[in-house]
């Protein structure tokens, strides 16, 4: 498993399920995934990163997934009046 | 009550609870009687769109846990082989009541003959072992449902019960045994993590966990390793070949059942099944009346066929002479076992008409001629 | 709501199994990760979930769900799920056919299920072409479309599964791409909610075969026009053509407006996904038969 780690997310890659397709990098809406020489992924900008999780969605293999800075819960439970639900 | 009511009847008192099927004659009744009786036990009948739907809704409702059947002719007999594969290949206990009528094709669709004894042995593709029992009576129709389902069970296998349309819609007496003896499904005596749903055992076979329970497994037509998964490994297929035979062949004793007639000082043998059997019963009084020791070999377990039994008479008897309703099916077998020791005839006919005591007993007298 | 794909691994799916055989990039995985979450936000107990499914790459589904599975023989998925669900009318179950498994084998056993409005929840992965044997002609390859079987283009007339759902009486259809892993989810998630036969059909990509022979680039390509070939159905329009409103009095007379409508109305050639239909009132056979088992049980007493 490659981690990448830079920005405040994290995008770990399951090597041993990747079959390089390039969804992920295709999908990306923010070019934070490159190919390497061999097509696997690789989060060069993880800085950009904004968590949407398209990468993740649109992997057909359950190879690649993003996981976001510890207290996730602390962001989410912010209260906000307009989206509320 | 008639063969037809008397294999539903089976069916119900066996703990039938599921039972999916398309109208043919001449099993037809056999559907119209349980889309009465099911509901009266809180069982499901449901008439599917063919007979291959059928074939393939008792095999998910076995899953589901029911003992489950389904009842057809020829054609419709033809259209469910696909899914009796399916049956087989992943241990799915189920009950096929095929009332057979002369075909091919469409055929003859209100006569009687045998013409489905191979088929019935070897219909889907591809080797299998497979139990097929032929009743030659309506008492005999009764208790071999009853066995078939137990058997189905038993060896998780679909089990054939093989008749033809005279024992279908004959009438006679039969007597109804209070409370049949029935095998039910045991639940895996291991944890979910340790069950094999297709353990290779010699001679076995695992428990089958219904789906719903937490007991979650796959089931697959194609060639499994014991968890249920697709495999192409040689040795684990081997494997599955030895486990398949042997749960079926270490069982015999079991399995097998006939009846013989006079046979202790018979020169000549009659090997006949099914509605040809009760003929071939009155054909060897006749014989016997006029002299001729004639005896009865009637297998209730045609497949797999008494091979032991059989190959013991070829050495015992002169002759042996197998009545059919079709061009000479388990003739073949009888010669191949009798292996030249007994010579072997055919007295045939497959035009829908029951062959009678006389053109049997003709045959008897003609070979006993030869003899003499 | 996101959830984590090795969660989904780990939970819905049978790691043991992975990888699967699908090809790089085909849309196959985004299906089952759709279902497995769908599942997840129902939150259904996993062994009392069934999947059933035919034969195909898309049947392959089913070896790889961590549910109770069932791998049948080709386009007999419906009548093996009839069956189960019959015996087990408390279970979810799902099944999972191709293209040529629910139309073109299976057509017969498609219609019925519809017809009988059985509860089931019917994901049909729609890639135009039969994968698994390399890419020949299926019911819902395109006029023109080339396959191996037809290698010039493809000159019969392709199945429209939406009304033949609606004449069978489906009590629910559903169109999703495979791109759209989001509403992709939400409607599957739906579909398991409907009571009686559910069907949602997903556009997916086979670049490898029908992709290569059409010329029509990779997977994310494929992906893409799907975007550009589909549009979201607008479920307001959709509730008001259902129930148009009634401006006259109720024994005024009619005027036949039949002609004039469309004219000048633009005609949207794109696809549309999202739900399609839904029948309302609608009651799984399965529900209905054991209420009439209960009610004969109840007039003996
Ligand atoms: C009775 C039968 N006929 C033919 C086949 C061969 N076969 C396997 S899969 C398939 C077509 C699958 O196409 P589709 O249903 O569209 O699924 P996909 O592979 O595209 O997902 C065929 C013809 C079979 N397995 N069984
Ligand atoms: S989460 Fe979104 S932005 Fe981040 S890498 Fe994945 S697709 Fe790109
Ligand atoms: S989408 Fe998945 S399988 Fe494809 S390249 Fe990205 S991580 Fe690998
Ligand atoms: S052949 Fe086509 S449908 Fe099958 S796995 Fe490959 S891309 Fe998918
Ligand atoms: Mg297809």
């Amino acid at each position: 498993m490659d981690i990448v780690a830079r920005g405040i997310y994290r995008i770990n890659l399951y090597r041993e399920l990747c079959k390089a397709c390039g969804l992920c990098i295709a999908w990306c809406p923010q070019q934070v995934l490159f190919p390497d020489a061999q097509g696997y992924p690789l989060a060069n900008a993880i800085e950009r990163c904004v968590n949407c999780k398209a990468c993740e969605r649109h992997c057909p293999d359950f190879a690649i997934e993003v996981i976001p800075p510890e207290p996730e819960s602390e962001i989410a439970d912010v209260p906000s009046l307009i989206h509320a639900r | 009550m008639h063969g037809n009511e008397a294999a539903a009847e089976g069916a119900i008192a066996a703990g039938c609870r599921f039972y999916a099927g398309y109208p043919i004659t001449p099993s037809t009744e056999i559907a119209e009687i349980l889309s009465g009786r099911l509901p009266e036990v809180g069982g499901v009948f449901i008439q599917m769109e063919d007979e291959i739907a059928s074939m393939a809704a008792i095999i998910g409702a076995s899953l589901g846990g029911l003992k489950s059947a389904t009842a057809t002719s020829g054609p419709g007999f033809s259209l469910m082989q696909e899914n009796l594969g399916f049956a087989v290949a992943s241990e799915i206990p189920c009950v096929v009541i095929n009332v057979q009528r002369v075909g091919p094709s469409t055929g003859l669709p209100t006569k009687a003959a045998q013409g489905d004894v191979m088929q019935a042995r070897w219909g889907t593709h591809g080797d299998h072992p497979i139990i097929v029992l032929v009743p030659s009576s309506v008492q005999e129709a009764y208790v071999l449902t009853v066995r078939a389902f137990n058997l189905a069970e038993k060896f998780r296998t679909p089990v054939i019960v093989l008749m033809d349309a005279i024992v279908a819609q004959l009438k006679e007496k039969v007597e109804l045994p209070d409370t049949p003896q029935v095998v039910n499904r045991p639940l895996p005596a291991e944890s979910p993590e340790a069950y094999k749903p297709f353990a290779f055992t010699e001679g076995g076979v695992a428990p089958l966990a219904p789906f719903g329970r937490e007991y979650r497994y796959h089931v697959t037509g194609l060639l499994h390793d014991e968890h249920g998964f697709p495999t192409e490994d040689a040795e684990v297929v081997s494997r599955w070949w030895r486990h398949m035979t042997s749960k079926i062949d270490a069982h015999l004793d079991e399995i097998l059942q006939w009846e013989e007639a006079l046979l202790d000082d018979a020169e000549i043998a009659l090997v006949a099944y099914g509605g040809t059997a009760r003929a071939a019963a009155h054909a060897v009084t006749l014989a016997r009346a006029q002299g001729t020791r004639a005896g009865l070999f009637k297998p209730l377990t045609i497949w797999p066929f008494p091979e032991k039994a059989m190959r013991e008479l070829a050495g015992r008897v002169e002759r042996i002479i197998v009545p059919e309703m079709n061009l000479g099916q388990i003739r073949l077998e009888v010669e191949r076992l009798a292996g030249g020791r007994a010579a072997v005839e055919g007295v045939n006919r497959a035009d829908g008409l029951a062959i009678t005591p006389e053109q049997i007993l003709a045959a008897i007298m003609k070979v006993s001629r030869l003899a003499a | 709501m996101k959830l984590q794909n090795s969660f989904i691994l780990r939970e819905y799916l049978r790691p043991q199994a992975f990888p699967t055989t699908w090809c790089p990039g085909c849309g196959l995985g985004i299906v089952m990760s759709s279902i497995a979450q769908a599942v997840h936000f129902r939150g259904l107990d996993k062994n009392n979930v069934a999947m059933v499914s035919g034969i195909g790459c898309t049947g392959r589904m089913s070896g790889y769900a961590d549910f109770n599975t069932l791998h049948t023989t080709h386009g007999r998925a419906p009548a093996f799920a009839t069956g189960l669900k019959m015996a087990r009318p408390d279970m979810s179950v799902i099944v999972v056919m191709g293209d040529g498994d629910s139309m073109s084998i299976g057509g017969n056993h498609l219609v019925h299920a519809m017809r009988r409005n059985i509860g089931l929840t019917a994901v049909v992965v729609n890639n135009a072409v039969y994968g698994l044997t390399g890419g020949q002609s299926s019911p819902t390859t395109p006029v023109g479309g080339r396959t191996s079987t037809a290698a010039s283009g493809s000159f019969e007339r392709p199945m429209n599964l939406e009304t033949l759902a609606r004449a069978a009486g489906a009590a629910f259809y559903a169109r999703a791409t495979v791109n759209q892993t989001a509403a992709l989810t939400r409607l599957i998630e739906r579909a398991m909610g409907v009571s009686g036969f559910a069907l949602v059909e997903v556009v997916s990509n086979c670049h490898v075969l029908y992709g290569r022979m059409n010329e029509l680039g990779d997977a994310s390509q494929m992906m893409k026009s799907m975007e550009e070939q589909t549009r979201r159905v607008n479920p307001v329009l959709l509730r008001r053509a259902a129930a148009p409103l009634r401006l006259t009095s109720a024994g005024s007379p009619a005027t036949p407006v039949s002609t004039a409508t469309a004219q000048g109305v633009h005609q949207d050639p794109r696809v549309p996904r999202g739900v399609i239909f839904e029948r309302h009132g609608s009651r799984d056979y399965s529900s209905r038969y054991y209420a009439m088992l209960e009610q004969k049980a109840r007039a003996r007493a």
